[in-house]
């Protein structure tokens, strides 16, 4: 059965896609199917995460098998284990990444992380990723206690977004949409969060050739020279555009998926690193697509900037998309329709990561539009909005998908700090009600929500709940 | 008529089979987050039986002479004429158990949350079996009963040549009974 239009809501994503099925190409969308379905004890929380070789021991979450692990670790142990695990990773990545790793919050949220450290046994701090190492070791702690150490990890990794991603000040402007990649000269797309040499030695080379060629992102916001490289498309996007071979190399990242340099090998795609980067002698090859397939928008990448550009407005309050890519989500759906549902309802929106890339390729990050969607920055984006706007005036911060468990733990810190959040693809928390139930009493403790679904979530429901606020 | 056949060499007894059959065949919501928060808890028609050394899914045989449909005292349990299947009418179903003792493979399970006997239909009226299309080793599979013969046909003559070949052409395997 043809099931193409539901794997994105863009007409040409979905013409790109065809081309790859009909080149015989397997792009992330085989893969996902033919994974399926993906583990049941992982995908309930069911599966144990403690460092311990005695198992592995998952539990039946429906109770005719095994209800305990060799240990005698009940399911809400399990399920609460599973969560500071992945907090603890998010935590991990934040701090490698840091540049100061003693936790920071805007001054307007100082109060709501003061009361959360006290709510949660005290100052947060780097020493707490040990403690929670240390709680994972063996099974001792309570669920409670493994709860609070997710949340107090969860606060860590918010309070570590440092400058964020793009280490800007101001407002940048940007260019979103295929069409960035066609032009007269050669074309090299970036992916896997490159180094900032590997950017300069791009731009040398590409500056170099006749006529003059340019670098474009695939999936990632990349500031070079105080300007923020054209984005051809969402990360969930990068394979099919690779496929469409519009490009005529790529330079990949540490961070880049191995899935991408297996198809640019299998599609004869130059790949650069730093070395031959500077080396390179770049010619133009490839026919890009369309350049009028291409929109543009501003991100307010500093929380003054998001102060100035998310003032009220008349508007009935801010509502905030976040999040990236998720593959049981068609691409674009969630951002596509609820922007503009949410401006009916009288919100302003704001939105950050892939969710931003999609609304500005809707054009509806358009300065001319009415009303543009603010775009914010890919990491801390949605804490300079909640600084700027406040809690009371936030009406909520969906993430239309979790991708790394860094924002796993920074969509929880921000629920830590008083502000309503969900996240629109299933977590790893159905195995226990108990541990549900916990979770949200210590977040409403704290004065925030955290909502999330048993099915990846529709545009109508999340609609649903921004109105429940 | 078709069948499941579970291979053993394949079967990792990962469960998968047991969760997804508990899903689409037990519960309300059809799908595995929205199942295992339902009361009563779904139960699988299926069961992974076996140790660390081997694992293998089990369930019904659908027997030719099955003694299930002899045992059933209320007529719950039937052969379907379309698909050949034996299978349970829920509604008819008094909950006796008689079925459960009579099956020689132990593969019908007793449900007293619902009152009802728990047995295997093949997901005669779906396109392929639940425990089938999750497998992720593909240990279970669906092939017709004919090719069923043949393939134990194939089997049985693998495992003669190789007992012919054990025993120097001989055949015979001769058994130290004394100790």
């Amino acid at each position: 059965m043809e099931s193409i239009h539901v794997k994105t809501v863009d007409p040409i994503g979905q013409d790109l896609l065809r081309g790859a099925a009909a080149k015989g190409l397997d792009l992330g969308w085989e893969r996902y199917e033919r994974l399926q379905p993906q583990d049941g004890f992982l995908r309930t929380g069911l599966s144990c995460a403690y460092g311990c070789l005695q198992g592995p021991c998952r539990i039946d979450p429906f109770g005719r098998g095994a209800t305990q692990g060799i240990c005698g670790l009940d399911r809400d142990g399990m399920v609460a284990a599973s969560l500071l695990r992945l907090c603890l990773h998010g935590a991990l990545e934040g701090l490698t990444e840091a540049n100061n790793q003693e936790p920071a919050w805007p001054a307007e949220l100082g109060p709501a992380a003061k009361k959360a450290e006290k709510v949660l046994g005290g100052d947060v701090s780097a020493a707490d990723t040990f403690a929670a190492a240390k709680q994972l070791s063996r099974p001792g702690a309570s669920p409670d206690d493994l709860l609070r150490q997710a949340l107090r990890l969860s606060l860590l990794t918010v309070g570590l977004t440092g400058e964020g991603a793009l280490r800007a000040a101001g407002r940048l402007s940007c260019r979103v949409g295929y069409g960035v990649v066609s032009g007269a000269g050669p074309v090299i797309g970036l992916c896997g969060r490159p180094t900032s040499d590997l950017v300069a030695a791009l731009r040398d080379s590409t500056g170099a050739s006749e006529p003059q060629g340019q670098i474009v992102a695939l999936g990632e916001w990349i500031v070079a020279d105080g300007e923020l490289l054209p984005i051809a498309c969402t990360s969930g996007e990068v394979e099919a555009v690779l496929s469409a071979g519009w490009l005529d190399a790529v330079a990949l990242g540490p961070d880049a998926d191995p899935a991408i340099a297996r198809l640019c090998r299998s599609i004869g795609l130059p790949v650069f690193g730093e070395a031959e980067a500077a080396a390179a002698r770049m010619t133009k090859s490839a026919n890009g697509p369309n350049a009028s397939q291409c929109a543009e928008g501003q991100v307010l990448c500093s929380a003054e900037e998001a102060r100035a550009g998310l003032a009220s407005n008349g508007s009935a309050g801010l509502a905030i998309l976040a999040g990236s890519d998720a593959p049981q989500i068609s691409l674009g759906w969630l951002p596509t329709e609820l922007a503009p549902a949410l401006r009916a309802k009288g919100l302003s929106v704001a939105a950050c990561g892939d969710a931003a890339l999609w609304v500005a390729k809707a054009g509806l990050a358009s300065l001319d539009s009415d009303r543009p969607v603010s775009l914010l920055d890919p990491l801390r984006g949605p804490l300079d909005a909640l600084a700027a706007a406040g809690p009371e005036r936030v009406k909520g911060i969906c993430f239309t998908g979790v991708k790394t468990s860094r924002d796993l733990a920074f969509a929880l810190g921000l629920a830590v700090l008083g502000a309503r959040v969900s996240v629109a693809t299933p977590l790893p928390l159905w195995g226990s009600a108990g541990v549900r139930d916990l979770l949200n009493e210590k977040i409403a403790a704290l004065g925030g929500a955290f909502a999330h679904w048993d099915h990846p979530a529709s545009p109508d429901e999340v609609l649903a709940w921004f109105g429940e606020s | 008529m078709k069948v499941i056949v579970a291979r053993v060499d394949r079967c990792t007894g990962c469960r998968t089979c047991e969760l997804y059959c508990a899903t689409e065949r037990g519960s309300e919501g059809r799908t595995l987050l929205q199942a295992v928060q339902e009361t009563p808890v779904p139960q699988p028609r299926l069961r992974v039986e076996g140790g660390p050394d081997a694992s293998l899914p089990v369930q019904c045989r659908h027997c030719v002479e099955a003694p299930c449909l002899d045992a059933c005292l209320t007529g719950a349990l039937v052969r379907d004429e379309t698909h050949g299947m034996v299978h349970v009418k829920e509604d008819r179903c008094i909950a006796c158990w008689t079925c459960v003792m009579f099956c020689p493979y132990g593969v019908i399970f007793p449900w007293p949350d619902r009152k009802f006997a728990l047995k295997c239909d093949r997901c005669m009226h779906m396109e392929t079996p639940a425990c089938v299309d999750v497998c992720p080793t593909r240990a279970l599979e669906v092939i017709d009963l004919a090719e069923l013969d043949g393939v134990s046909a194939e089997k049985r003559k693998a495992a003669a040549t190789l007992a012919i070949a054990a025993t120097d052409g001989e055949g015979v395997v001769h058994l130290d009974l004394a100790g």
